[in-house]
């Protein structure tokens, strides 16, 4: 990356940053909230949203941070461990206070105290990862009940902005690269676990900081889980969960590949889920119930005969959010989640076919007026390793 | 140390029977069953809520399941162990070749009541049970737990297991070797990049490359790619800078080790004389806190101050920090034949200095954790 594109992008985040913290500020106007406390965990997890993070673009690396953000005056980022100090400074774009991790709740409660804000309305977003003990504890360091704010930040995180979908293209793009190295790299004979981490090597070189990836293979896949030392055999299907991370941002493709040519079978159940992935992009239009692109993508599924193979333990869900800001949208059913425009996600409706095995074909889509577009430009189809 | 967390640990996942036969786990669970008979317990529920790739802290579950991984584990004084899935089922087959464990059943949103459910095929309708991981759940995970336990004598066992695990036996050791051997073969990667002219960032990628390849399931690595303070990997620039200070922690079936490299070679080995002052004093029953003040004593004030903030070292295990701290103000003593991660980040005006040591506690004194170089590896 060069420098100029360095600057061009702190100049992207620093102003996606104050948006989200003007947005946040609106929300808490509206319930006279004076301060807002958005805790993140360090137990960094793919679905569970990270209030801290997203309101700083900071990733942290001690187990607990915070931003407080006043309702006026200056937010501060309370980290930890202390000795990870210069490099928040340098890419947190606001006060830092760096602290041993066994100091981090005394020292929001000082920070408030300093801004005589402890007797005043507060709000605390936990997100998904705070743990028990930090949660308890919010009532005795803030000296009253906070309200809760997780949905406020998850509103407005599930809507893409400008640094995110920076991130999530740039995110796209070596998953995508990812993928072709997969193809170019792996061989018959190759244990799984070397094949991922040559892929996992290759996407950190291109910018990768972190990657949720699953990667196996079998001559009849029950589903896809982490790399073992089975070798790759002719005839096998390598499934692929490929999920870069860029700032935080995670993009995730859903890739399945056979080692030699495919059979007439593979293709023919590999292209009802490509059918089904397009009719779900179709039907996933601004306003539309996750629920209706469910059906939308199991129906072609279910007509060529397949119905119980559209639920668990078949399959475990069509798409779900990846950005740590909101685990909004969700496709499966019992959730009410609506679609919304520059929503992004991956849609994939991996599942196990009885006469192929598991297959996955995925791709990251953002949510326009026209339905849901590819990030990655393609619809996956069945690779094939020569 | 702290590190930066992945979300997924997604390095090979095998169960390495060679290392950790079966035979293995079932003397371990001998061995809780005794504590449990004291301790007047019918059965021990353990629980670790960890679901897609969010590993808490699995080091009870892997103890006796030999696997790291979200899910529930019923042990009752006869029988063999149950492990009950989080997951909806898809997870089974692959599940089944990680452990020893052979009754697995499917628990998904149920599982709390398959695991009551389990208790009660072994005639243990309203017993009293203890419990391990509970604390550690979500707030409504803890009262869905409750409920499914309702009518049991419920008693934590959390502070009995960690005891049990303290201590390493013999096949707990050949692991942390084995991890150490990967994490010191990931560090001369690291330092042969740095020599052969990369930068401060290529050496970390060396390190991962070598560790991953190396068989390793999960990988952290602090360079200072940005000044003399260790970071984790980041799209910065590649720039070179005079020295390389890295440190390389790799976890194999579960098990955590760590191996640093600074160079070129600090002036005066501060480092080298705070952790020699730390081994001279450490044994079995050694107060903790005189071996902190140990290390601190050969250190100049600012690097006391680094060293303090990195911290001193940590018992180690199936955890990468097992909870006690190398500290000055700590009021514990060292636990015969645990394995202590010491470690001494040297920083002032003059020098940057970083080393560590795996030790073994004994009665008489330390002794090193050898490297366990892995067959086929």
């Amino acid at each position: 990356m060069t420098t100029k594109s360095l600057e061009s992008d702190e100049i992207i985040r620093n102003q996606s940053i104050e948006r989200r913290q003007a947005a946040i500020r609106e929300e808490m106007a509206k319930q006279d909230i004076d301060a807002l406390i958005a805790y993140g965990s360090g137990a960094h997890s793919f679905t569970g949203m990270n209030p801290a993070w997203y309101l700083s673009a900071f990733k942290q690396l001690g187990p607990h941070s915070a931003v407080v953000l006043p309702m006026v005056g200056d937010p501060i980022l309370v980290i930890t461990p202390e000795w990870d100090r210069q490099r928040c400074v340098e890419r947190a774009g606001m006060e830092v206070a760096a602290v041993a991790p066994d100091h981090f709740l005394e020292t929001i409660g000082s920070e408030l105290e300093r801004r005589q804000l402890k007797s005043k309305k507060l709000a605390v977003s936990g997100g998904h990862q705070q743990p028990q003990a930090i949660a308890d504890a919010w009532s005795g360091v803030l000296g009253q009940d906070p309200v809760w704010f997780d949905k406020q930040i998850s509103d407005l995180a599930k809507i893409r902005d400008e640094w995110s979908l920076t991130c999530a293209r740039r995110a796209a793009a070596i998953a995508k690269k990812g993928y072709q190295r997969v193809l170019e790299f792996a061989r018959p004979g190759m244990p799984e676990y070397i094949v991922a981490a040559d892929l996992e090597m290759y996407m950190r070189r291109l910018g990768a900081e972190d990657n949720f990836q699953l990667l196996s293979a079998s001559q009849h896949n029950a589903a896809g889980h982490f790399p073992t030392s089975r070798l790759l055999a002719q005839g096998d299907v390598l499934l692929g969960e490929i999920t870069p991370a860029v700032e935080g941002e995670f993009l995730q493709i859903c890739r399945s590949t056979v080692i030699g040519p495919p059979s007439d079978l593979q293709k023919e159940k590999f292209a009802l889920l490509q059918t089904a992935l397009r009719a779900g992009m179709k039907a996933a239009m601004p306003g539309v119930p996750v629920i209706d692109v469910v059906e939308a993508i199991n129906k072609p599924i279910a007509d060529a005969g397949y119905e119980r193979y559209t639920k668990p333990p078949y399959m475990r869900t069509r798409g779900h959010s990846m950005a740590l800001g909101s685990m909004e949208p969700e496709l499966m059913p019992g959730h009410d989640h609506v679609f919304q425009k520059n929503m992004v996600f991956v849609m994939h409706p991996n599942q196990y076919i009885p006469e192929t095995g598991y297959l996955m074909c995925g791709e990251p889509v953002i949510i326009t007026n026209s339905g849901a577009e590819p990030l990655t430009g393609e619809v996956a189809g069945l690779g094939s390793i020569q | 140390m702290i590190s930066m967390e992945p979300v997924l640990k997604r390095g090979l996942a095998e169960w390495d029977q060679a290392l950790l036969p079966r035979d293995e786990f079932e003397a371990r669970v001998r061995v809780v069953r005794a504590e449990l008979e004291r301790q007047g317990l019918e059965a021990l529920a353990i629980v670790n809520y960890s679901v897609l790739g969010n590993l808490g802290d699995y080091s009870s579950f892997a103890y006796l399941a030999g696997m790291q991984s979200g899910g529930a584990l019923v042990v009752s004084l006869e029988g063999d162990p149950t492990m009950i899935s989080f997951g909806g089922g898809r997870e089974m087959a692959f599940i089944r070749t990680q452990t020893w464990i052979e009754d697995i059943r499917v628990g998904g949103a149920n599982a709390f009541a398959v695991m009551r459910d389990v208790l009660g095929e072994r005639g243990i309708k309203v017993g009293k049970i203890g419990t391990v991981g509970v604390d550690g759940m979500p707030a409504a995970r803890i009262q869905d737990f409750d409920k499914a336990f309702n009518g049991c004598d419920l008693k934590a066992f959390d502070s009995s297991f960690s005891q049990i695990k303290l201590s390493k036996r013999p096949r707990e050791i050949l692991a942390i070797g084995a991890a150490l051997n990967i994490a010191r073969n990931a560090a001369a990667a690291g330092l042969e990049t740095f020599t052969k002219g990369g930068s401060n960032l290529d050496a970390m990628l060396a390190a991962e490359e070598a560790a991953r390849v190396g068989r390793a399931r999960d990988v952290r690595i602090l360079a200072n790619t940005g000044g003399d303070q260790l970071r984790p990997f980041e799209n910065s620039p590649h720039d070179r800078h005079s020295s390389l200070l890295l440190w390389v922690a790799v976890q194999y079936q579960g098990y955590w080790a760590e191996a640093v490299v600074t160079s070129p070679e600090a002036k005066g080995n501060p480092a080298d004389a705070a952790l020699d002052a730390m081994k001279g004093k450490a044994s079995a029953g050694a107060k903790i806190s005189e071996i902190a003040k140990a290390a601190l004593a050969k250190l100049r004030p600012d690097a006391r101050e680094t060293a303090l903030s990195y911290g001193l070292g940590n018992m180690i295990g199936l955890s990468l920090d097992e909870g006690v701290e190398i500290h000055p103000d700590s009021d514990q003593v060292l636990v015969d034949g645990t394995v202590l991660s010491l470690r001494v980040f040297a920083k002032d005006a003059e020098v940057a200095d970083f080393q560590t040591s795996l030790l073994e506690v004994t009665a008489d004194g330390v002794k090193p954790v050898q490297p366990v170089a892995l067959s086929g590896a």
